[in-house]
């Protein structure tokens, strides 16, 4: 290699300070794209957000107003009417009518005739549900074939009452469906399926309604990208039921980007909608949408906010949730998630796989 | 002038580019081998320096402009995904010739001549040359900016030296013609 050195020596000695003619108009050129930069970074100053910035605030601000307005509906909705009016709905349907009513009336009076059961809470369904009850028994007896529109019904007739009040009622309905299983057990094999799935129906929904909040733990990755590595995530998020489907998540992320000539770390600030789609006794699965802002705070050559803006983005995915306990579940959620172009020159993933598949696991705690 | 251009004052920079645009123009020529792309990269390099003037006084101006270019340099590269195409013919190493009389001859040619040669080598192993010759940085280094195994940059030197070899061999040869 001592020969070959005499090579690069030649051409350090001669090129180093090597200089070249820059075409005419350059500099004129250069001045007038310099202005328009730094115009447009003033502007973007001034503003605080750069136009795509802005359309996507724009578009996260509907997303949280179309949240708040379903938590609000829900919480200043006169929820009795909108019960009575879901009744009167099954009413209207041939099929339903009699068996939804009398599934919401039934509960009642097993309490009723139950003899553990306190005294208060029951009295306004007391003189009537006797007569109902016995109404319901015969009535099952006589259309057994329309069992599928009864387990609906008798779901959210159940969860009704549990909301009113009846948490501690619960072995007590339990064994009520027991034994009007093993009652209507003479009538078909399809009617004994169906009470057990009601059991587990209304046993789940009673979870959802006592816990309303969650905290969430959860560490992931995305997809890398040539000289980009997979990312590291690890993030903590706050999660409430707005209605017994709908929930809306938010927390704080940390995201290390290896690769590049940097590696950088961002924080992030996720809000998601989460949709509950299916439900069992163990297993949830739900549908996740939600938007982003992330910031750079370690890695590249400045972390100001004037080369290093704020990046926005937006994921949509699904989530799988298994139930360990009634408080604990595990939780795996593979989402895409789109991150817009920041006028920030450092290269990372986000730059180079702005549209990207991330996985994130972790753990779920109600209280 | 320094102080003129963190300002942003229209003469300091001016005077900046006046001191250091020809030589940095040469420098991104080195690192891309086409003059017209070399002048998007030295248009690219100033509007950052301009637009960002970082320079805290660590070392000489002249080094931090001609980094900043380098950078530009490499990205632009990059970007092109030029520089991922480092391993095509690699077992077309050119044969070694002699070094010695290479390097005479080589010294009696003009600036132009040498620095086409440059810009004529595959864009991988200009960029690894360019780093190794001009900013002395060890092939750790490259390895580390360039995201490829050391050994790689090792043998993109070789190579790049043996084709210049081979380049001035056939230039003089054909001069003798």
């Amino acid at each position: 290699m001592k020969e070959s050195d005499k090579i690069t020596g030649l051409f350090r000695s001669r090129l180093a300070d090597g200089e070249m003619d820059v075409r005419d108009g350059f500099w004129e050129e250069l001045q007038k794209d310099l202005s328009q930069a730094e115009n447009h970074s003033g502007q973007r100053k001034y503003f605080g957000l750069t136009p795509r910035l802005f359309r996507l605030s724009a578009a996260a601000s509907v997303v949280l107003v179309l949240a708040a307005a379903s938590a609000a509906f829900w919480y200043f909705s006169p929820k009795e009417e909108i019960q009575k009016a879901f009744n009167q709905v099954a009413a209207l349907s041939p099929e339903g009518s009699l068996n939804g009513d009398i599934a919401k009336e039934s509960f009642p009076s097993i309490h009723k005739t139950d003899p553990a059961s306190p005294g208060s809470g029951i009295g306004m369904t007391v003189p009537g549900a006797g007569r109902l009850t016995a109404s319901t028994t015969s009535d099952n007896d006589s259309i057994s074939v329309r069992v599928s529109i009864t387990i609906t019904q008798r779901v959210y007739g159940g969860q009704q009452h549990n909301g009113n009040g009846f948490y501690g009622n619960t072995a007590q309905n339990n064994n009520y469906h027991n034994s009007n299983s093993q009652h209507t057990d003479t009538n078909s094999d399809n009617n004994r399926s169906a009470s057990s799935a009601t059991n587990e129906g209304a046993s789940a929904l009673s979870k959802n309604n006592k816990s309303k909040w969650a905290l969430k733990a959860a560490i992931g990755s995305s997809l890398s990208k040539g000289d980009y590595k997979m990312p590291f995530t690890a993030s903590v998020s706050l999660e409430r039921n707005l209605t017994q489907k709908l929930s809306i998540e938010a927390g704080i992320g940390y995201n290390r980007l290896p690769g590049g000539e940097h590696t950088l770390q961002t924080l992030s600030l996720p809000v998601k909608l989460n949709m509950l789609m299916l439900s069992s006794r163990k297993v949830d699965l739900y549908a996740i949408a939600g938007a982003a802002l992330e910031k750079c705070v370690a890695g590249a050559q400045d972390n100001g906010f004037s080369s290093e803006p704020l990046q926005a983005s937006i994921a949509a995915g699904f989530g799988v949730r298994y139930k360990m306990s009634d408080r604990l579940a595990l939780f795996a959620e593979p989402s895409v998630s789109h991150h817009f172009d920041t006028d920030s020159s450092t290269k990372s993933l986000r730059t180079e796989r702005p549209t990207n598949l991330n996985l994130i696991c972790g753990l779920r705690m109600t209280y | 002038m320094v102080e003129g251009c963190r300002a942003g004052k229209d003469t300091a920079r001016k005077e900046l580019y006046t001191l250091y645009s020809k030589q940095m123009l040469a420098l991104c020529y080195r690192y891309i081998g086409d003059i017209d792309a070399a002048h998007d990269v030295l248009h690219d390099g100033f509007i950052k320096i301009f637009t960002h003037f970082s320079f805290r006084g660590e070392s000489s101006l002249g080094t931090w402009v001609a980094k900043v270019m380098v950078t530009q340099a490499i990205d632009y590269l990059r970007k092109q995904k030029r520089i991922t195409q480092f391993v095509i013919q690699e077992d077309e190493v050119p044969d070694v010739v002699d070094e010695d009389s290479v390097a005479e001859n080589g010294d009696r040619l003009s600036e132009e001549l040498l620095m086409g040669f440059v810009a004529e080598l595959p864009d991988g192993c200009r960029t690894v040359f360019n780093l190794y010759v001009f900013e002395e940085k060890s092939h750790k280094e490259i390895a580390e900016l360039l995201h490829i195994k050391e050994h790689s940059s090792t043998s993109q030197l070789f190579r790049a030296k043996c084709l210049l070899a081979k380049r001035i061999k056939e230039y003089t040869e054909n001069e003798r013609k």
